[in-house]
C-alpha cells in the first residue's frame, strides 16, 4: 500500500475535452512520483461547506518528471461544476494515492485487453500510458453513446483502439462488451483483462473472461468520505473462499479487484 | 495559553480529538495527522463479535454534511486486540476505546476485555448508534436501560468511563443524567441525528439502510445547544461534537460547556483540521490573554 500525500496543488491547465468532460493537469509532485494506474486521488473542490466532502477521481495520468498529475472528469454536479471554474493559479487539495491500483500483468500473461465504457477512460488511459513506457502491447475496447461522446480520443501510440457506439456512429454499432466478445479469439487463453465502466459492462466482462480464460481486473465507483480506508463508508461486496460473502472497502482494498470476487447487484 | 484539560483521571494534551467511525483505528490517518500532537481520539466502535455492518450504499452527501449507515462494521475485540492494539500503544496519544454491543452482557465482555490493557486511556460506550437496530440505541433512549447498563459495566472497569450520548430523545438531560447517576465519569455528544434522503427520479432512498445519522456543519447549531443544556444538568466532563470545521466551531462548544471537543466529519474534508483548530484556540487564548484552556470551558454569558 503506498503512502497517501496531502498536497496543496497548483492548477495547471484545465480544459474541456468532450461535451461536459474536463481534463485538469495540477501541479502535486509527491502524488506525480508515487501514483499507478488504477490509484485515485481526492480533490477538494471549495473551502465552503457545500458542497462538503472530497470528490475522488481515478489519476488519468502523470508526469513523475515535471511533478503533474492529471484527472479527467465529467461535469455531473455542484463539485464537478466547481472544479470546472478552476482556473490556471488557483490551488486545490489532493489526497492520494489512493486504492490499490490494477495489478500488473505478470512476464507469461498472454495479451493485455482493456475495456473502457465513457468515463470508465480515465483509470484505463493511466494504465496504457505505463505499459507505453514498459513497451508493452495493449489493445483497447471502448465504447460510448455516440462519436462526440468519447471523453478523450487520443488513447496513445501502443494502443489498437477498437470503437463501439450505441448509435453506430463510431466503430461497432452495439455494446463495447459485444465487441469484445466477436473479437475475443485472437487473445490466448493466458489473457489479462482490465475493465472499468458501468457495473452492468463490468459484469458481462467477466462473463467474456470466463468464457475464453483470461484474468479480470474491474475498477469501481463508489461514494467515498476519508479516502483511506477509516469511515468504511464505500463498501464492495465479495466472495469468500468459504462461500461466504465480506465487504471490502473501494478505497482500501480497491478500487480495483480481481472481477471473479465481486458479487454483483 | 495553557492547552492540557482534565478528563477525570485522564489528562490530555490538548482538547482535541478525533470521533469514533471517523478514524478507524488510528492507523488509517497515519500518513495524514500528526496523531502525537492530537489531545487523543476515539477508536471506530468495537463490539464482541466481528460485524460486516450495513449493505451498501452507506454514505451519502447532502447540504453542508453527510449521512452514514455503517452499521458498525467492525473486526471485534478479539481483532482489534491482537491488530489493532500495537499501533494504539505506540502512536504517542490518549486513545479512547468505542465500545458498542446489543446486549448488557456483550457489552461487559468487551469491557472486561479492554478494562486490563494499559495502553487504553479509557472507554466510550455506545448507546447512540442510529444505524442498527440492536445498536444500543435502546439504552441511549430510555433513561433506565442506560442506568442499568452503565452500572453493570461500571462494576468492570476502573478505566475512564464515557458515554455517548444520542441527539435523537426527546430531552437529552434525562439521558445525561441517569448516565452519570449511574457511574460515567464524562459524557460525549452528540452522536448523528437521524436523516433520510431521497433519489427522485428513482424514488428510492440513497442509503441501503433507507435512514443514516447526519453529520457535519449542518447539525453544529443542535450539538452546541445540546452541550449547553447539558452542561446547566450534570457535573462530569463535557466532550463536544457536531460539525467542528474550525477553532471558532470549538470554541462555541468550549464556550457552551465542553472541556474536549472531537472533530469528525471534518477530518474527511481536511485532515490538516486538528492542528489548525489547536492552532486558533492558541491564538484565541493570547488574544483574550487567557493563561488556561479550562478558563473558556463553560465561559457562556446568557
Amino acid at each position: 500500500m503506498s503512502k497517501n500525500f496531502n498536497e496543496n496543488a497548483a492548477v495547471l491547465r484545465n480544459r474541456e475535452t468532450a461535451r461536459g468532460i474536463y481534463l485538469i493537469q495540477l501541479k502535486s509532485p509527491q502524488i506525480a512520483k508515487t501514483a499507478k494506474p488504477g490509484q485515485m486521488v481526492f480533490i477538494r473542490v471549495t473551502k465552503n461547506k457545500d458542497p462538503l466532502l472530497r470528490r475522488p477521481f481515478a489519476v488519468f495520468n502523470t508526469d513523475p518528471g515535471k511533478g503533474t498529475v492529471e484527472v479527467l472528469y465529467d461535469v455531473i454536479g455542484k463539485g464537478t461544476g466547481i472544479l470546472s471554474r478552476k482556473t490556471e493559479g488557483e490551488t486545490v487539495e489532493v489526497i492520494g494515492p489512493a486504492g490499490n491500483g490494477f495489478a500488473l500483468p505478470d512476464a507469461d500473461e498472454g495479451s493485455l485487453i482493456a475495456l473502457a465504457g465513457g468515463m470508465g477512460i480515465a483509470p484505463i488511459h493511466f494504465l496504457i500510458r505505463f505499459m507505453e513506457k514498459e513497451n508493452r502491447k495493449i489493445s483497447l475496447f471502448y465504447g460510448a453513446k455516440d462519436r462526440d461522446s468519447f471523453p478523450v480520443k487520443d488513447v496513445g501510440t501502443n494502443v489498437k483502439t477498437f470503437f463501439a457506439t450505441d448509435n453506430g456512429s463510431e466503430g461497432f454499432h452495439g455494446f463495447v462488451t459485444d465487441l469484445l466478445t466477436g473479437q475475443a479469439e485472437q487473445f490466448p487463453e493466458n489473457s489479462i483483462l482490465y475493465a472499468c465502466g458501468p457495473e452492468i459492462m463490468m459484469e458481462k466482462a467477466c462473463g467474456i473472461s470466463r468464457d475464453n480464460k483470461w484474468r479480470v481486473l474491474v475498477s469501481l465507483e463508489r461514494h467515498m468520505a476519508c479516502g483511506v480506508g477509516a469511515c468504511n463508508g464505500c463498501v464492495v461486496r465479495t466472495k469468500t473462499a468459504e462461500g461466504g460473502w465480506k465487504q471490502k472497502r473501494a478505497c482500501k482494498e480497491g478500487p480495483v479487484f480481481n472481477g471473479e470476487e465481486i458479487i454483483w447487484n | 495559553m495553557e492547552l492540557t484539560v482534565r478528563l477525570g483521571k485522564v489528562e490530555l494534551k490538548n482538547p482535541v480529538t478525533v470521533a469514533s467511525g471517523t478514524f478507524g483505528y488510528g492507523e488509517e490517518y497515519a500518513d495524514l495527522v500528526n496523531v502525537a500532537g492530537l489531545g487523543g481520539f476515539f477508536t471506530k466502535a468495537v463490539t464482541r463479535e466481528p460485524r460486516e455492518g450495513n449493505p451498501g450504499p452507506r454514505i451519502v452527501e447532502t447540504t453542508a454534511g453527510m449521512l452514514n449507515a455503517i452499521g458498525l462494521a467492525n473486526v471485534g475485540v478479539d481483532v482489534f486486540i491482537k491488530e489493532k492494539l500495537p499501533f494504539i500503544k505506540k502512536c504517542g496519544t490518549a486513545v479512547f476505546v468505542n465500545v458498542a454491543g446489543s446486549t448488557i452482557e456483550d457489552y461487559c465482555y468487551v469491557v472486561e476485555r479492554l478494562d486490563e490493557i494499559n495502553d487504553i486511556a479509557g472507554l466510550e460506550l455506545n448507546i447512540s448508534c442510529p444505524n442498527v437496530k440492536q445498536g444500543g440505541i435502546a439504552f441511549g433512549s430510555d433513561p433506565g436501560n442506560a442506568e442499568k447498563l452503565i452500572k453493570e459495566i461500571r462494576k468492570r472497569t476502573k478505566k475512564l468511563l464515557i458515554t455517548k450520548l444520542s441527539p435523537n430523545v426527546t430531552d437529552i438531560t434525562e439521558i445525561a443524567r441517569a448516565a452519570v447517576y449511574a457511574g460515567s465519569d464524562a459524557l460525549s455528544l452528540i452522536n448523528t441525528l437521524i436523516g433520510m434522503a431521497v433519489d427522485t427520479n428513482t424514488r428510492k432512498p440513497k442509503l441501503a439502510n433507507i435512514t443514516g445519522g447526519l453529520s457535519g456543519p449542518a447539525v453544529k447549531p443542535v450539538g452546541v445547544a445540546m452541550v449547553w443544556k447539558v452542561a446547566q444538568t450534570v457535573n462530569v466532563p463535557l466532550i463536544g461534537m457536531g460539525g467542528i470545521m474550525s477553532a471558532e466551531d470549538a470554541l462555541e462548544y468550549l464556550i457552551a460547556g465542553a472541556s474536549v471537543i472531537q472533530i469528525g466529519t471534518g477530518i474527511f474534508v481536511d485532515p490538516g483540521l486538528p492542528e489548525k483548530i489547536i492552532n486558533g484556540l492558541r491564538e484565541y487564548g493570547e488574544k483574550h490573554q487567557i493563561n488556561h484552556i479550562s478558563r473558556i470551558t463553560g465561559s457562556i454569558k446568557t
